[in-house]
């Protein structure tokens, strides 16, 4: 998968693969040397490194294994 | 997961870690879901989402990586929920539709205008993908085909055909 958009800047999904440390060394080298010569990729990054306290606790989010069986049919296409 | 998912391949198989995953991708999918759903429904949204994970996680068998695979989910179901939704809206959220995309969106504003606000509705899913994926990521046709799971080609041709419409919309406003 690539990184870079085709204007030359960093994808969203490059830069969420970055912070969620998935590229491999090669791709995080040429990830950083983007960012160091650019300043709006430089300032997207670190609007995605602001805490993010919206995201609700996993228990929230995980449903039973009873309402798996039974809802999740529900959002099947 | 279809095919527009593009799923994994790979031979591992086997249960997710779903916790692991949420802790570690949680917030990428609700940043991705948040160009399409403000505020709470974008926490419900999420919770959908990993409700689907845990339906599908038998088919992540990584060939591509969980953050590409999640994010292909993402999109898919968040373009086909607003699909789904009665009410007229655009495809994003309106306070998002330029926050920290690729500055492609600039240079390409018109078109994408025609499509956020007129056509996506009318296209098929997987034309909708494309477009999305095109004008608002900023992709290439390769990263493109990878994520829908398609060839190039078919990338390229879509992508003529989403250029036409889009053109002729544009000159009937």
């Amino acid at each position: 998968m690539g990184l870079f958009a085709r204007d030359g800047h960093i994808l969203d999904l490059g830069l969420e693969r970055y912070l969620a440390e998935e590229l491999s060394a090669s791709e995080g080298e040429a990830l950083e040397a983007h960012l160091s010569v650019c300043a709006a990729c430089q300032a997207r990054v670190e609007h995605l490194r602001l805490p993010m306290s919206a995201l609700p606790p996993l228990s929230d989010t995980l449903p039973s294994p009873q309402h798996t069986e039974l809802i999740t049919p529900l959002y099947q296409r | 997961v279809s095919k527009l998912v593009a799923p994994p391949t790979t031979p591992a198989g086997g249960a997710l870690d779903i916790g692991a995953l949420y802790q570690r991708f949680g917030p990428m999918v609700l940043r991705r879901v948040s160009r399409f759903y403000a505020g709470e429904e974008a926490q419900d949204v999420l919770q959908e989402i990993f409700m689907r994970v845990i339906d599908k996680q038998s088919s992540f068998r990584g060939d591509s990586s969980p953050g590409t695979w999640l994010y292909a989910l993402t999109t898919r179901y968040c373009l086909n929920r607003r699909r789904d939704e009665r009410r007229r809206q655009e495809l994003l959220v309106e306070h998002d539709r330029t926050a920290c995309w690729s500055s492609a969106v600039q240079k390409e504003r018109q078109e994408q205008d025609v499509l956020l606000r007129e056509l996506w509705r009318e296209l098929d899913e997987e034309l909708a993908l494309i477009g999305l994926y095109y004008y608002l990521d900023g992709m290439s046709h390769q990263e493109i085909a990878e994520l829908v799971g398609c060839s190039r080609r078919t990338v390229g041709n879509r992508l003529q055909e989403l250029d036409g419409r889009l053109k002729a919309r544009t000159q009937e406003l």
